[in-house]
């Protein structure tokens, strides 16, 4: 506070009444308030009949665990700086917490080079996977009919697939294969 | 106990009292009932209302004792508890009344030689506000430490202090609103 501030405050308090005459004027003001009547007694008395209280008067009263444990919560919230402690404490674990956690998708798109069978050379197909097809049983598809996923998906979810086919198995039988597979849905030569 | 017990007259009073002892209640209540009834006179002024509160402050005493943790003096602990009873009767509204709201108060013609001093100087209390009338009492009549009024009101000891300015300002403008100069007295 600046000294003319002081010199303000000082000359704002002599300008107002002085504390000996406000005391004066209260105790002699409080001398014609006149004492309780005798019968107030006698009403606190009526009121205070139950059993006596108990214990020290320096000992809080007794209360179960829980109860201790909300009222050492309720009085955290009345001293600020511990409340804030606590809040720093949560965010600071919240925040390893977040930092520590694996971090996991909760799907997964197929890429291109997913399968390497080595299939270099063979028929091309364009290929959409049912909706609900899984992963592994694409991949079990795929490793059955030797096929790679050599692009995609695009857009629409077209897949490019490379098959090489075995002796066993020409081109034809392999595309009644994947016609036939639950897991596809469209299926289409590409030249 | 944050204090040895010389320093507070009822401590040892109200220790008996915790220990179920009537008569040291009895004796307690002798001693502090007048003090605690001027300040609801100056808070709340109804006499009836101040015996319903009178009673159930030392009801209130008497079922607590035990758990009077000695943060306070015992008589600043009872006023807190006469002070939340009385704030209940009287609510937020009039006990932030202020002298600007009782503009029919002219000024009167008195003489202070004829021995009515106490009847201006009630009459100019009562043209403040409860909580100017509140924070006067406990200052200059209870003389209590700016500290134990701070722990009362549940506020800032700097606000203590500013408010007791402005309580002594309210007088001071009451008493000259009754044609009374504040240095004739």
């Amino acid at each position: 506070m600046s000294k003319s501030e002081n010199l303000s405050d000082t000359a704002k308090e002599q300008e107002n009444l002085d504390s000996a005459t406000a005391r004066h004027i209260l105790q002699q003001t409080a001398e014609d308030i006149p004492p309780a009547h005798p019968a107030l007694f006698a009403r606190i008395e009526e009121s205070i009949k139950e059993p006596t209280p108990v214990g020290n008067a320096h000992q809080p009263p007794s209360v179960s665990p829980v109860q201790a444990l909300l009222n050492m919560i309720r009085n955290s919230f009345r001293r600020p700086q511990l409340a804030w402690g606590i809040v720093a404490v949560q965010a600071i674990v919240l925040c390893l917490f977040i930092a520590s956690a694996p971090i996991k998708n909760t799907y997964h798109t197929l890429s291109a080079n997913r399968t390497d069978i080595g299939a270099q050379a063979g028929p091309i197909f364009y290929v959409i996977f049912h909706e609900n097809a899984r992963l592994r049983e694409i991949e079990q598809l795929l490793a059955r009919t030797n096929g790679a996923i050599i692009n995609g998906p695009g857009k629409r979810g077209i897949y490019t697939i490379r098959f090489h086919p075995t002796p066993s198995a020409t081109v034809k039988k392999l595309l009644t294969t994947l016609k036939n597979s639950s897991l596809i849905t469209f299926i289409e030569r590409a030249y | 106990m944050n204090r040895p017990a010389t320093l507070d007259p009822f401590l040892s009073l109200l220790e008996q009292t915790a220990g179920g002892d009537r008569d040291a209640f009895a004796i307690l209540y002798q001693e502090t009932s007048q003090r605690i009834k001027v300040y609801l006179h100056r808070l709340v002024g109804d006499q009836n209302c101040i015996d319903d509160i009178l009673v159930e402050t030392y009801t209130q005493v008497w079922k607590n004792s035990a758990a009077f943790k000695g943060k306070s003096k015992v008589l600043t602990w009872m006023i807190g508890i006469a002070r939340n009873l009385a704030l209940k009767e009287i609510g937020k509204k009039r006990y932030h009344e202020d002298i600007a709201d009782h503009p029919e108060i002219e000024a009167a013609e008195i003489d202070l030689e004829t021995g009515d001093r106490k009847e201006v100087f009630s009459r100019a209390l009562n043209l403040l506000s409860p909580k100017h009338r509140e924070i006067l009492d406990l200052a200059f009549y209870q003389d209590l430490a700016y500290r134990e009024i701070a722990h009362i009101l549940d506020i800032p000891e700097s606000t203590v202090k500013t408010r007791v300015f402005y309580a002594k300002a309210a007088l001071k403008t009451a008493l000259e609103r009754m044609g009374i100069n504040s240095d004739d007295l």
